[in-house]
């Protein structure tokens, strides 16, 4: 049954419109002009659709199997890590290179908590070095605290506050650096005080960390809100001075000795190793020039802080020689003693010669200096070449730097 | 008649489907054939693509030996610390490592690295600093006692520290230097030849004549003046050492030739177009390229850098005379100790005075002083 609505395509054509004659009366057979565009919209809309589910399914597909691989990718990446630092650990700790070895297994934990056998190699390591074996979780977990607010400006602030309280102070000026870059002039002073306050305390925490030139530029940049008391700037000359000390150890062992033997007598920084190892190259290189009593006392000033079996030796022949150069007849039967260092730094060379090799001139200088908490140092580095230093470290709770050596 | 005409007309028809069936299939079978290629291409990028650099812990086959050197006990060393997310405010410090392709070379040990860069941008302040650090220079490095700077790549790779050469390279220059460095890269020279010549090259001013001379090419004459150059010539520029300032003198060079690759990002508008091609160039860089930086924070600085206006950017080198002192040490090796107070002189004006850590935050543009 045809319908002129229906989809078929042959339809009568209504009387007087278009008709090729007036007389035909004959139904006739017209292609329908709307039936092909019909079909090429279809296969408009069809195409770019097939293309579109094709591409489309292949691409998410793709994302998710690669997503997937990548996960499986990094987790082999973190395993494979993991086992290698492992093994080195492993392999340093059969060596005796437990630092290096505490270092691994510390970073395998990183990676891995759980890793098997890692707290209790970290354990052996940690006691070889004399250190609190760890517990159960050696890597420190983050101590719980209110999850910052960065949704408004009063948020951030109180966030930094917050983090700046507790002693937080990387965090506190993470915070604050992102509250500037939003809005630099909010609570400006209040922000400018965290800031500071924030910048040189954890200056001087790294200080006291050894972070010397870490702990030197933030105090720097706590600087630019206003100068800084004088706990800090004495602490951060004397850090200058060290790392100007440091500056000629390889290059200059003269320098070197000299320098860092004035920053040994407040024994921080390890200085005083330094310096032992300063003296011992220094006093090599005078023995070649034949300098014997001088390379002695620089021996001397090496054994004073340092203990070296079989250098002690070649110390003792030299001191030997350093005698007989000084004494008229010298008998001496003396020995040099590792491991024997009084406080006094006293040359353990005995001889029965009537002229003996001495200091020329002795230095007591008084240092204390704190490795954590409220610094304090007091140093009196009156130091020559050619004296005898006591460093005395102690720890206080109360002093205040009141000098620092300069070269 | 009538019906052998139907049955030319309904073979012309059945030939004309046949055809648009043939169309119809050899499309839809491209269609899923570029699916397929469609499906692998974002397959690779998603699992090459790992959001945190290139190769984080693995370490790029560099075809050398990593036994352990002889004699040399490390002992304390500061491992890393994976990068913070970066949250488009801090300032970032980049660390560029150049590798000495001598060593890549030969393949016999771990290479040293060659040249030594400290890139630096803070987002609020809008200013921008780079410091060339020489290769001689004789520091402490962590776990090493002293030795020259460029060691530390080196040691760090002999030892398969956690981390790496980048890491240990990083922590040496933060000890030299004192500032935070999140991130690193370490790029080999063919490597950079091939950016170069994606950005289409560079063009440098040269200020002196100077002798070229490409990884395996030819040798050549700069004059002075603006020239084009392709990216072997830009290597061979900003390696170049004799009769042109030598080690300082190349320094300089090279943050030439970092400023003209930023120049030319800004002014052929190439960032877009490299943004665009990221991933693939990502991909293709990857084996000669090792950072900690992911692909979204590289598009995200390098947007970032091109808005620092080129007065704001201040740089200078570790060199003489007041930062360096020439020293021989007993071995004959000729190297450069740190004059400490007058390094840190510089490090102050590049970070310390264009710090946000200030009593106000200007973003005006500074003297540009270059030391």
């Amino acid at each position: 049954m045809d319908s002129p609505a229906g989809p078929d395509t042959t339809q009568m054509t209504p009387a007087g419109q278009g008709s090729p004659s007036a007389d035909d009366t004959q139904p006739m057979r017209v292609i329908n002009v709307t039936g092909k565009p019909r079909t090429t919209w279809k296969w408009l809309i069809a195409l770019p659709a097939f293309v579109f589910l094709v591409w489309g399914g292949a691409a998410a597909s793709g994302y998710v199997i690669g997503l997937d691989k990548r996960q499986a990718k990094q987790i082999q990446m973190v395993a494979d890590a993991s086992q290698e630092q492992f093994d080195l650990g492993v392999e340093d700790l059969l060596a005796g290179r437990f630092e290096l070895a505490r270092h691994r297994f510390e970073y395998v934990l990183s990676l891995a908590p759980d890793y098997p056998g890692a707290v209790e190699l970290l354990g052996r390591a940690l006691e070889a070095l004399n250190q609190p074996t760890p517990t159960a979780s050696p890597i420190a977990s983050p101590t719980p605290t209110e999850t910052p607010d960065y949704g408004s400006f009063e948020g951030m602030f109180q966030s930094a506050q917050a983090a700046f309280n507790r002693g937080d102070w990387s965090t506190a000026l993470d915070i604050l650096i992102l509250l500037r870059g939003e809005d630099p002039n909010y609570r400006l002073a209040e922000v400018n005080q965290i800031m500071r306050s924030g910048l040189r305390n954890r200056g001087m925490d790294k200080l006291f960390q050894g972070r010397l030139e870490e702990g030197i530029y933030d105090l720097s940049l706590a600087e630019r809100f206003g100068a800084l008391d004088s706990q800090a700037l004495s602490w951060r000359r004397s850090a200058e001075f060290f790392i100007f000390a440091n500056s000629y150890y390889g290059l200059d062992w003269s320098k070197a000795s000299e320098y860092l033997g004035q920053i040994c007598v407040a024994n921080i920084w390890g200085a005083c190793s330094k310096y032992a190892r300063a003296a011992r190259e220094y006093g090599n290189e005078l023995l070649d020039e034949e300098e014997y009593c001088l390379a002695t006392f620089n021996y001397e000033q090496f054994f004073t802080h340092l203990n070296d079996d079989k250098f002690a030796p070649t110390a003792t022949e030299v001191a030997i020689v350093c005698m007989t150069a000084t004494a008229p007849s010298p008998t001496p039967t003396s020995t040099m003693t590792p491991g024997t260092i009084t406080p006094e730094g006293t040359l353990t060379v005995t001889s029965t010669s009537s002229s003996t090799f001495t200091p020329s001139s002795s230095v007591s200088p008084t240092s204390s200096a704190t490795t954590g908490g409220t610094p304090t140092a007091t140093e009196t580095p009156t130091a020559t070449s050619s004296a005898t230093r006591t460093p005395t470290a102690t720890k206080t709770a109360t002093e205040t730097p009141t000098s620092t050596p300069s070269p | 008649m009538r019906s052998i005409l139907e049955k030319g007309k309904l073979g012309n028809i059945s030939c004309n489907t046949w055809v648009l069936r043939a169309l119809a299939l050899a499309f839809g079978l491209s269609t899923i054939l570029a699916g397929v290629v469609f499906f692998h291409l974002v397959q690779d990028y998603t699992i090459g693509y790992t959001g945190v650099g290139l190769n984080p812990f693995q370490e790029v086959d560099q075809g050398f030996d990593t036994t352990p050197l002889p004699n040399m006990t490390p002992t304390a060393v500061r491992f890393l610390q994976t990068p913070q997310p970066w949250d488009g405010k801090a300032r970032v410090t980049l660390l560029v490592l150049g590798i000495d392709y001598r060593d890549w070379e030969a393949g016999a040990s771990a290479p040293r690295s060659d040249s030594m860069m400290l890139v630096t941008i803070d987002p609020i302040t809008m200013q921008a600093g780079m410091i060339s650090i020489p290769r001689d220079l004789w520091v402490e490095i962590p776990g090493f006692n002293d030795n020259r700077i460029n060691t530390a790549y080196m040691f760090g790779e002999a030892y398969r520290l956690p981390g790496g050469g980048p890491e240990l390279a990083v922590k040496t220059v933060e000890g030299l230097l004192g500032v935070p460095i999140q991130y690193f890269a370490v790029i080999n020279f063919h490597t950079f030849e091939r950016m170069i010549d994606e950005l289409g090259g560079v063009d440098v001013e040269v200020k002196q004549r100077i002798m070229i001379s490409a990884i395996g090419g030819h040798q050549r004459w700069l004059e002075p003046g603006i020239h084009h150059l392709d990216g072997p010539d830009t290597l061979a520029y900003a390696r170049v050492r004799k009769g042109a300032g030598d080690d300082f003198g190349r320094s300089d060079r090279q943050q030439q030739v970092l400023l003209a690759v930023l120049e030319r990002m800004v002014r052929l508008d190439t960032l877009p177009v490299l943004i665009s091609r990221a991933p693939t160039l990502y991909q293709e860089l990857s084996t000669g390229v090792r950072t900690n930086l992911s692909l979204e924070q590289m598009i995200s600085l390098a947007l970032l850098a091109v808005k620092v206006p080129g007065e704001n950017i201040r740089r200078g080198v570790i060199g003489p005379p007041n930062m360096v002192g020439f020293y021989t040490r007993p071995d004959g090796a000729k190297v450069l100790g740190s004059v400490p107070d007058q390094i840190r002189q510089l490090r102050d004006l590049i970070f310390t005075e264009t710090s946000a850590f200030g009593p106000s935050v200007s973003s005006s543009p500074s003297n540009g002083a270059s030391p």
